[in-house]
């Protein structure tokens, strides 16, 4: 491989990219896309955040304000979790627009997480939104089918590709050099607007921390990737084709497979072949299942007799009522845990069956690096469907965990007889924890995403490879 | 008229038209066939939904309940299934069916404690969006038509058989308008037959053909005429092509989300904001004087007028004035909520005519009755099944009655689903009158800048 050769073309390639004035137009066009999409979604993004901040601390101080109560009246009282907004959220929206944003929590049922963006939301939400990872993912891959997509047709048909070849310029070292050179252009002319742009964005959505800033670099490097395989596929359909038309027919024709066509069939496609249960189904298997497990409001229900009896026996007293806890509480526990797992099976099974109806995009990303980079992207935003799911998950284990310990408040500070009319001090409530939502650490986010890395990177191999041994025809 | 039978015999040998139109039949029957199981599912969904319910109470009333049971302890329970069944054209576009439940259950408990509760979806699909046929309208019959018009006049061009062309009697540009106009006849006969099929197939009724006939051939008409203004400017096949894609991008992919923009984007903490009122309302109820509760639901529902005030720990009337009170303590924010809902559906469809394929998606889901505003009725519809399970049931609780296992499970039985079927929509005129303008004026230039083209041609050769 001639070195210097490459260098020059890459140089000449970067000299006249610089000349051309429709590309440079185009280029301010997309750049100025790129800046309106970062500051309406920060913009929406930061907002969303506050409106879920004021709503979550109305729900904390509201459950520190109760006045005395039963616990179990409480329990009923129930909470409202809400899903705060990822700090990299503004870059991509991913999944997070069509996901539940809060989600009732009291006694004894599980709550759809509710008020999503979309339903409240205009139709014009499901053409998507213009967000940065929009403009990334679907508009610059554009930019460089326009720019790169002619440019050995261009040559050869302006005669001077015959010219080059014949200075003893080497196939691999013009193809190898216009691919570097326009990345290089394209870096050039985009890299500094957009993270001049992307950074305080960042630092205005409080997401500069250590964690996110990997992440930011992450997107960053898989994003130039992503760049690279456009650019090296512009250059080889380039190379194939006869015309500059069409040349640009094709690239365009992929960029609409992949961009457009793949990601909306695929998900169709696995909603045909894995269809999920709907919410009254789920909740028919759910009751059905439920109702032989024991129900907290009935101290006499049989599936309790174990555990009476143990209790009965440990405290060593012949009837319930000589207990020195409240037996009610304990039925309450006992029913509230037997309805748990009962749940918690279902809704790990419905998530296994979203998960296989997305599978078929996740295969479809080995043929279109859109589907790759969207849901890698998403996930190092932490906007992915995983993230959403956490959040329920999350969501359910606070509701598991606050009504247990108000049942056991139930247990030890509510005597067995005349039970309903007692209450217990407003004073406990203080003692909740209010809902936190962890979102899913970097590491777990890296080891989910690793096969689409992988993927990216191989991708990229295989079309370097190409690009290294490919001869395309003079004339 | 024998130089169109010619140009259309021409055009039906073309290979971009035949394979243009072969792949758009293939994405059109996977698009029925998806909308269609789609559709299906749900009706059956829907048709189950009475013995669903039934089958997990039954198990619950029987392991539960006393063999004489108060009828207020019953209403906790019992629930009347409501459905917003789909119209059978929504199999053509799916529309916001994925996103409103389209399933709720009208109670004696408070109405916004489950009015806005979702039914499952995977959000992954549905930020997807449909694969359904309006889809496959929308974006690819476009790149159908720019496909097989692209490269009219350049191919000659670049075939070198453009002097030939020129050279004959008939004019460039009633050659290119016939060869427009064959093409025309070809695409909109395929497309709108297969759509007549599909809406047979699928069983909808005979109004439902003018009004998707008619949006489809005008969403053609204006694909066609910016094809035929941008083969006017005679350039080559590749700054065409990349003209129109450039076009269809703007216009399919873009201009959507910046439509979005316009639309004032406040409705979260309305609806969070409601539900957390409201329960707080409700709970309160616990902690204050229950004549006061029960009396001011009684000025709301005269119903509870009937019951007793009550003295004691808990009455079911009582606890049901509660959730009445947390109903009218959200009424007035429940109704800018839903007001602020349709404002931003209709200013977004008012917004659409600036995009022809937005404007055409919002028709196919108003002609589908899978629009937003089809579920704001549904909304409307379960509030008013509500307020008549109410007033058909609530006076047995304030009556305290009770009822037994056997009669109850009959009273299960005449629970059936109560069915919401948005009508017919009737106010498409305009908004297709509005499409047909767009695409009307597009054409006329179109032709008009067809005529111009020889001049154009003959100023670049000079």
């Amino acid at each position: 491989m001639n070195r210097t050769q490459v260098q020059t073309i890459a140089t000449h390639e970067i000299r006249q990219g610089f000349q051309n004035k429709s590309f440079l137009a185009l280029t301010l066009l997309v750049l100025l896309l790129f800046t309106v999409a970062t500051v309406v979604s920060t913009n929406a993004h930061r907002r969303s955040q506050q409106e879920i901040r004021v709503l979550q601390d109305t729900v904390a101080r509201q459950w520190q304000e109760q006045p005395s109560r039963h616990p179990h009246r409480v329990a009923h009282y129930g909470y409202l979790a809400f899903r705060p907004r990822s700090p990299l959220g503004f870059f991509d929206f991913g999944v997070s627009d069509f996901t539940g944003n809060s989600i009732f929590l009291e006694a004894h049922v599980q709550n759809s997480a509710n008020f999503s963006e979309a339903r409240q939301d205009s139709s014009l939400l499901r053409f998507g939104t213009l967000t940065p990872a929009f403009v990334f993912q679907t508009l610059i891959p554009l930019l460089v089918i326009f720019l790169v997509g002619t440019t050995i047709t261009k040559e050869r048909e302006s005669g001077t590709l015959p010219q080059t070849l014949s200075l003893g310029v080497g196939w691999k070292e013009l193809l190898l050099g216009k691919t570097l050179g326009n990345l290089m252009l394209l870096a050039m002319l985009t890299g500094p607007v957009l993270s001049f742009v992307t950074l305080p964005a960042a630092y205005a959505s409080g997401s500069l921390g250590e964690q996110n800033l990997i992440r930011l670099i992450l997107l960053a490097g898989f994003y130039l990737l992503y760049l690279f395989l456009w650019v090296s596929l512009s250059v080889i359909i380039s190379t194939l084709s006869s015309s500059s038309g069409r040349s640009t027919v094709v690239l365009l024709t992929v960029w609409i497979a992949t961009t457009s066509f793949l990601p909306k069939a695929l998900p169709s496609l696995g909603a045909y072949l894995h269809p999920a249960p709907s919410r009254p189904e789920f909740e028919h298997r759910l009751h059905l299942e439920a109702v032989g497990a024991g129900h907290g409001h009935d101290p006499k229900d049989a599936h309790f007799e174990k555990k009476k009896n143990d209790t009965l026996k440990l405290y060593g007293v012949d009837s319930v009522d000589e207990l020195p806890v409240n037996w009610r509480g304990m039925a309450m526990q006992e029913g509230e845990r037997a309805s748990t797992d009962v749940y918690r099976r279902h809704f790990e099974e419905l998530q296994e069956t979203y998960k296989l109806q997305l599978a078929t995009s996740r295969i479809g990303a080995v043929f279109s690096p859109y589907l790759a980079i969207k849901n890698l992207s998403a996930t190092l935003c932490g906007t992915d469907l995983e993230s959403a799911v956490r959040f329920e998950r999350e969501a359910e284990k606070y509701r598991y965990d606050l009504i247990q310990k108000l049942n056991d408040l139930h247990i030890h500070e509510i005597d067995y007889e005349g039970d309903k009319e007692q209450r217990v001090s407003s004073a406990h409530w203080k003692d909740f924890d209010s809902f936190h939502f962890t979102p899913p650490s970097l590491a777990s986010d890296l080891s989910r995403t690793r096969s689409l890395m992988v993927l990216l990177l191989a991708q990229a191999g295989l079309l370097l490879t190409v690009l290294l041994n490919m001869k395309g025809q003079a004339r | 008229m024998s130089l169109l039978r010619l140009e259309l015999w021409r055009a039906c040998r073309n290979t971009a038209v035949r394979l243009g139109l072969s792949l758009l039949l293939v994405c059109f029957i996977l698009a029925l066939i998806y909308g269609k199981t789609q559709v299906e599912r749900q009706s059956k969904i829907i048709s189950e939904l009475h013995t669903t319910i039934r089958e997990s109470d039954e198990a619950y009333f029987k392991t539960r309940f006393k063999d004489d049971e108060q009828m207020g302890r019953v209403h906790y329970y019992l629930r009347r299934p409501t459905a917003h069944v789909p119209l059978p054209q929504a199999a053509l576009s799916l529309g916001q069916r994925d996103l409103h439940s389209y399933h709720q259950s009208a109670w004696l408990r408070s109405l916004y404690s489950n009015l806005f509760d979702a039914g499952f979806e995977n959000p992954g699909r549905t930020e997807a969006g449909h694969f359904d046929l309006a889809f496959v309208i929308v974006f690819f019959l476009p790149l159908v038509v720019i496909a097989t018009t692209f490269d009219l006049l350049s191919g000659e061009k670049q075939g070198k058989t453009l002097p030939l062309l020129r050279s004959s009697h008939v004019p460039l540009h009633t050659i290119l308008r016939t060869r427009l106009l064959a093409r025309l006849i070809l695409l909109s006969t395929v497309v709108l037959s297969f759509v007549a099929t599909a809406l047979l197939l699928v069983g909808a009724g005979a109004a439902a053909y003018l009004p998707w006939g008619l949006t489809i051939f005008g969403y053609i008409l204006f694909w066609f005429g910016l094809c035929s203004i941008v083969i006017s400017l005679a350039g080559s096949s590749a700054r065409n092509a990349g003209l129109l894609l450039a076009l269809w991008t703007l216009l399919a992919v873009i201009a959507p989300t910046l439509l979005n923009l316009l639309l004032p984007r406040k409705a979260l903490e309305n609806g969070a904001a409601l539900t957390i009122r409201c329960r707080q309302v409700v709970n309160n109820g616990w902690d204050i004087d229950k004549a006061k509760t029960q009396t001011a639901a009684a000025l709301r529902v005269p119903l509870y007028e009937q019951a007793h005030i009550p003295t004691e720990r808990f009455t079911w009337a009582w606890y049901y004035a509660m959730h009445d009170a947390g109903d009218e303590a959200v009424e007035k924010m429940a109704r800018t909520y839903f007001q602020g809902l349709k404002n931003k559906d209709e200013q977004a469809f008012h917004y659409s005519l600036l995009s022809p394929p937005v404007r055409v998606q919002l028709l196919f889901d108003k002609l589908a009755g899978t629009d937003q505003s089809s579920h704001l009725g549904y909304y409307r519809f379960v509030r008013r099944a509500r307020e008549k399970f109410q007033a058909q049931y609530l006076p047995d609780v304030l009556q305290e009655k009770t009822i037994k296992q056997h009669d109850l499970l009959q009273l299960h039985d005449s629970l059936t689903v109560l069915e919401y079927r948005p009508d017919e929509p009737e106010d498409w005129g305009w908004a297709v009158a509005q499409l047909w303008l767009v695409a009307l004026f597009t054409v006329l230039f179109g032709l008009h800048q067809l005529s111009l083209t020889e001049k154009r041609i003959r100023k670049r050769e000079s």
